[in-house]
């Protein structure tokens, strides 16, 4: 199943984007080629791989009798977490333009800490203010970066 | 001879303080090139306007030293959190990140270092020896010849791909689509940018690195966050003289692509270090253990990285060509104080050249010292329990990645990218191959298309062309050859 499900991301893929080149305008100085020769041949090579997907994963499905549509892959331990990273990090570029890099960092560190640590919620601060300002004092002071500002410097 | 009579004519304060930079350029190198997104170039841009007021030799050797500091410290989070801190680094994590979740993370770190050390010598050695004759060589380079290079490059795929042979086309197919993004490189029209400024310039491979290996990682690894990594031993191991034997074979063959391909401008490290792993493994007696913790598989890359830290200054010193960013920035500190690049700079300007080569043969005295200082630090970071790695690690690749252009947009890339190598680990479709693509991408594309405006549209320009045809053969002979071995197994 895994294998005929891959096909068709692939082809998704390759359909999406074989689109896409096609529709990219022609330039007075373009050469022969033109900017979306390559793109298109791609698209033609990832749709000929997926086709052929496909192809295997269905034969293995004919052969091993029913499909199988149990999820293979498996993490360490439960869904949540990786869920819950993975929405933070979407919404850690919404508050750091809104709150400025340190007090963004500091509610990253924390929130991170607090879903995922046993620590008891003094030292989830603790951990959190000296990280977050010693991120600061490193990327803004001694690698010279223009840090987001806001509600703190 | 000519560094022997620098030594003899200079003070034992100025060679003091020739020492002090490339030591302090390695430091800072390291530092720069061991956090994801601080690239060499922005490690050395950081510091050249320190040099204003220096020497120029001293100047020189800061800035080359801290791009052999920065090539060598993109190993450490490479092995240690599965992230390569700069691109060449990315074919260590193959088998440097297995080594260390086998338990043996401080022996991968070990050989890192020490092949970063012969990997500079072996360089050194060549910059020293065969700047000129080389030079001559890379005069030969058509873009015919840079799309074989491209072709060769992208051989690799097929022994990348672990598993399945076709995920590991289509991953590479993947990255070849995403070098598209961007501005064409002919016509300057804006392809799959879909109205976004951020994208003219195309996707950066640090961006992808980092969100594939980084972010999928860490989501991995915090659905149990309580478990702590298993490197019982807090210090490294560099490794004794039977290791060191078993190393010298990939050793060899790094450094050897590492010279060629730092001689040509614009192939660097990133290549090199791909071809290494491959060739290491083709040549290996143990072709098997590549890619679950082979230790050559560790020495291949990371020797060809830092040789082509040393031999990309040929170009640089010959012509005066810049083959990559942290080239141009040295070139840039050349013209700074004076000193103009090409064939003349050996005849006028002797003692920087010399000052050069002896700050250079310093830092890679330094990197042993200074990396075994900086390697148990490390490892003791690493020690520490996965909810404060998962959560730092976090803030550490925001960070890097916002800085390198202050762009939000360059964030949530990394982030897609993160959930992308979710998506790539659930159908079991291989990282590397996609990076590979990425990588060569645009040196395919851009030079093909210049060959085929020279020939008229005529293709049989790409067999004409002696080097390119070399290059196309060796690629079809990997490809020949990765196929036969799979076959076998």
């Amino acid at each position: 199943m895994n294998n005929l499900l891959c096909g068709v991301f692939l082809l998704l893929i390759a359909v999406f984007y074989y689109f896409t080149a096609i529709s990219i305008p022609v330039s007075f100085l373009s050469d022969n080629f033109g900017p979306s020769g390559l793109p298109v041949i791609y698209s033609y090579l990832l749709s000929i791989i997926a086709l052929i997907q496909i192809l295997h994963g269905g034969i293995q499905i004919y052969r091993s009798g029913a499909p199988n549509i149990m999820i293979n892959y498996k993490f360490d331990g439960s869904l949540k977490n990786p869920f819950l990273l993975l929405m933070i990090g979407y919404l850690y570029i919404f508050i750091l333009f809104e709150v400025g890099y340190l007090v963004s960092s500091f509610l990253l560190l924390s929130t991170i800490l607090y879903f995922l640590s046993n620590l008891k919620i003094y030292r989830i601060l603790l951990i959190s203010i000296i990280g977050s300002a010693a991120y600061w004092l490193i990327f803004s002071q001694l690698f010279n970066t223009r840090l987001p500002s806001g509600w703190i410097f | 001879m000519d560094i022997l009579n620098l030594i003899t004519s200079l003070t034992i304060m100025d060679l003091a303080w020739i020492a002090l930079a490339s030591w302090c350029g390695v430091f800072w190198g390291i530092l720069g090139g061991a956090i994801p997104g601080i690239s060499p170039s922005i490690t050395m841009a950081l510091v050249l306007p320190l040099t204003y007021t220096f020497d120029p030799g001293v100047a020189i050797v800061l800035l080359a030293a801290t791009y052999i500091g920065a090539e060598y410290g993109g190993s450490i989070p490479a092995i240690l959190i599965n992230t390569p801190g700069t691109n060449a680094a990315a074919a260590t994590v193959l088998d440097g990140y297995a080594m260390n979740k086998a338990g043996q993370g401080h022996k991968a770190l070990g050989i890192s270092l020490y092949s970063g050390i012969v990997g500079g010598f072996i360089g050194l050695c060549g910059l020293i020896l065969f700047t000129k004759p080389l030079s001559q060589l890379a005069l030969q380079f058509t873009p015919m010849s840079y799309f074989g290079i491209g072709i060769l490059g992208l051989s690799v795929i097929v022994s990348l791909s672990k598993g399945s042979l076709l995920k590991g086309l289509a991953s590479g197919c993947i990255g070849l689509m995403l070098a598209s993004v961007g501005t064409d490189p002919v016509t300057g029209v804006s392809r799959f940018t879909f109205g976004s400024t951020d994208l003219l310039e195309g996707i950066k491979p640090i961006i992808v690195m980092v969100g594939l290996f980084a972010i999928t990682e860490v989501i991995n690894q915090s659905a149990d966050p309580l478990k702590r990594f298993t490197i019982n031993n807090a210090k490294i191991h560099f490794p004794n003289f039977k290791e060191k034997v078993l190393l010298l074979k990939s050793q060899l063959i790094g450094s050897f692509i590492g010279t060629i391909e730092g001689i040509i401008p614009g192939a660097g490290g990133t290549i090199a270090s791909f071809l290494s792993y491959n060739e290491a493994k083709r040549w290996s007696s143990k072709p098997e253990l590549f890619g679950c913790g082979s230790a050559e598989g560790v020495a291949a890359p990371e020797t060809a990285n830092n040789t082509v830290a040393c031999t990309a200054l040929i170009p640089v010193l010959s012509f005066g060509i810049p083959g990559s960013n942290s080239a141009a920035i040295l070139l840039g500190g050349l013209l700074i104080h004076g000193i103009t690049p090409g064939p003349t700079i050996f005849t006028e300007n002797p003692d920087t050249i010399n000052t050069l080569y002896f700050g250079l043969i310093m830092a890679i005295i330094g990197l042993y010292f200074i990396g075994r200082l900086i390697l148990p630090v490390c490892l003791w970071i690493v020690n520490k329990p996965r909810f404060i790695l998962i959560s730092f690690i976090y803030l550490t690749v925001f960070t890097g990645i916002f800085s390198i252009d202050d762009s939000y947009n360059d964030i949530l890339l990394v982030i897609v990218f993160g959930t992308i190598g979710l998506i790539f680990n659930y159908f079991k479709i291989p990282f590397l191959p996609l990076i590979l693509g990425l990588v060569l991408g645009y040196l395919i594309e851009s030079n093909m298309r210049r060959s085929l405006v020279l020939s008229d549209g005529s293709y049989s320009i790409f067999f004409t062309d002696k080097l390119c045809l070399l290059f196309i053969l060796l690629g079809t002979l990997f490809i020949t050859t990765a196929l036969f071995r799979k076959a076998k197994s």
